[in-house]
């Protein structure tokens, strides 16, 4: 290995799913994907449009979802989207600060996918669970 | 001229609202408000390619600038995007900085047309966005480019791989700039100069806390001085690394790029190395960069070293203040840009 740095474990503090709406035609997703969708970037093996939306509710678990999903730091993420705006014409991606707006988000767009907590998943019967992040 | 300007920009909002009328139209921007003043020398050039310098006196016009970006998403496959920018610098005169159709052929692969920055150095596309960097300015001895932007058409690839994020950029275009700010200040005198036959190619890769970037560009250059031809058809290359560190809270940034024009016998230099290290909302950084050409049968020998001392506060989400001082040691002697000089800049910059 030319760079020789601790790899980071993956936290197991908070476990995280990914959800859509229940409605949504959005099945599951590869970690490629998953990945390139929260920066920004178009599906490889998906052919319909997929938005993704940033759950900020939880600060720890937003933090442990750039970690284990987009193996990143929220420097590193904020400062790749930034660039991504004013380089490339991106749009900022979505962001919702309360489970309640999230979920409403979710539930008014079919092509919006999100992370959340299992526990927090099963409660809300409008969005469905597409698949465990960590 | 201004009304010209804002006539035009004002046309292309409205052709692009009107070929969808139901698209969706996405706002963005940033704004910089920055002031300074040099404490010691006359001059401090601080803006290369927009003539921006202060001196003796309070000044917040060379580095302020605002920025609109506007982005419509017309069907699944094309977007338009727009960038609007006022610079004090240049008397907040509005320009389009982009203006660019965007057609996804492929997930991995776009395709642009029309206006963008030209990605020459690490920051060149996103020069004045203060934002995206802890410094009050990028590195002024790397960023001394005449054109900075260019009309063409780019490719880019982003492959969907597992470990590395990589991306890259083929373009080719054209830039007439009549009446050059940078060149019309050095030379004294009015000149326009054309770079065209561009052809670049740019590779970035990054991976957890690294970041490696590459650039080459080849073109002709054209330059008038008073409406005389002084060069035509003449060749330039350029090429640059970069190679970004980030391990824990520490910043490691660098660049290095070489300049060749060979039938005029230039040859130019440039590195910058700045050490950053972020503490909570605070990121105090230092910074070396410099340029050098070799010295020319005609004697030009251009050569300025900057070291620069600052400190970064994100007191809020999405807006940060700086201040920065500066460092000037000016070595040429034909080609003396504006002497040494100590300067100290305040700043304010925000992203929308």
């Amino acid at each position: 290995m030319l760079f020789v740095y601790p790899a980071q474990a993956i936290s197991d503090n908070h476990s995280a799913v990914l959800v859509c709406s229940k409605n949504s035609t959005i099945n599951t997703l590869d970690s490629l994907d998953i990945r390139r969708i929260f920066l920004g970037m178009n599906p490889v093996n998906q052919n319909q449009s997929i938005t993704p939306v940033l759950n900020l509710a939880n600060k720890k678990l937003y933090k442990d979802f750039l970690k284990n999903v987009l193996h990143m730091t929220e420097e590193g993420y904020k400062r790749k989207i930034i660039k991504r705006v004013f380089r490339q014409g991106a749009d900022y991606i979505k962001e919702t600060k309360t489970t309640d707006d999230l979920i409403k988000q979710l539930t008014d767009n079919p092509d919006e996918i999100s992370f959340i907590s299992p526990e927090q998943a099963r409660k809300h019967k409008n969005i469905k669970i597409m698949q465990t992040l960590w | 001229m201004k009304i010209r300007i804002l006539a035009r920009v004002i046309a292309f909002l409205l052709l692009v609202y009107s070929v969808n009328s139901t698209a969706e139209i996405e706002i963005s921007g940033y704004a910089s408000i920055v002031g300074g003043k040099v404490m010691s020398g006359t001059e401090f050039l601080a803006d290369y390619p927009k003539a921006g310098s202060y001196d003796n006196d309070w000044s917040f016009t060379p580095d302020s600038s605002i920025g609109l970006q506007i982005s419509s998403q017309l069907d699944d496959y094309l977007k338009f995007t727009a960038q609007l920018s006022a610079n004090g610098a240049i008397d907040f005169e509005p320009q389009i900085d982009w203006a660019y159709a965007n057609y996804q052929l492929l997930p991995e692969l776009s395709l642009h047309a029309g206006r963008k920055r030209l990605p020459l150095n690490y920051y060149s596309d996103f020069f004045d966005l203060g934002y995206a960097y802890y410094w009050i300015r990028p590195p002024v001895d790397n960023y001394t480019w005449q054109i900075s932007s260019f009309n063409g058409v780019s490719l880019i690839y982003e492959p969907a791989t597992s470990q590395w994020d990589s991306l890259f950029n083929f373009y080719v275009g054209r830039e007439d700039s009549n009446e050059n700010e940078l060149l019309s200040m050095l030379f004294d005198e009015s000149v326009d100069e054309t770079w065209k036959n561009i052809i670049g190619l740019v590779g970035e890769f990054s991976h957890s806390w690294i970041e490696l970037r590459f650039s080459l560009m080849n073109s002709q250059l054209d330059r008038y001085r008073n409406d005389i031809e002084v060069s035509h058809d003449v060749k330039q290359r350029f090429s640059g690394i970069s190679i970004n560190l980030y391990p824990n809270n520490l910043i490691l940034l660098s660049e290095y790029n070489i300049y060749r024009r060979t039938a005029d016998d230039i040859e130019v230099k440039t590195h910058m190395l700045s050490l950053g290290y972020k503490y909570k909302q605070w990121t105090p950084h230092l910074t070396r960069s410099g340029l050098k050409q070799s010295l020319t049968s005609a004697g030009g020998d251009e050569e300025h070293y900057t070291n620069s001392l600052g400190v970064r506060w994100d007191f809020r989400t999405n807006i940060a203040l700086k201040i920065q001082f500066d460092e000037v040691t000016d070595k040429g002697s034909v080609i003396q840009i504006k002497g040494d000089s100590k300067s100290f800049s305040i700043g304010l910059d925000m992203v929308f």
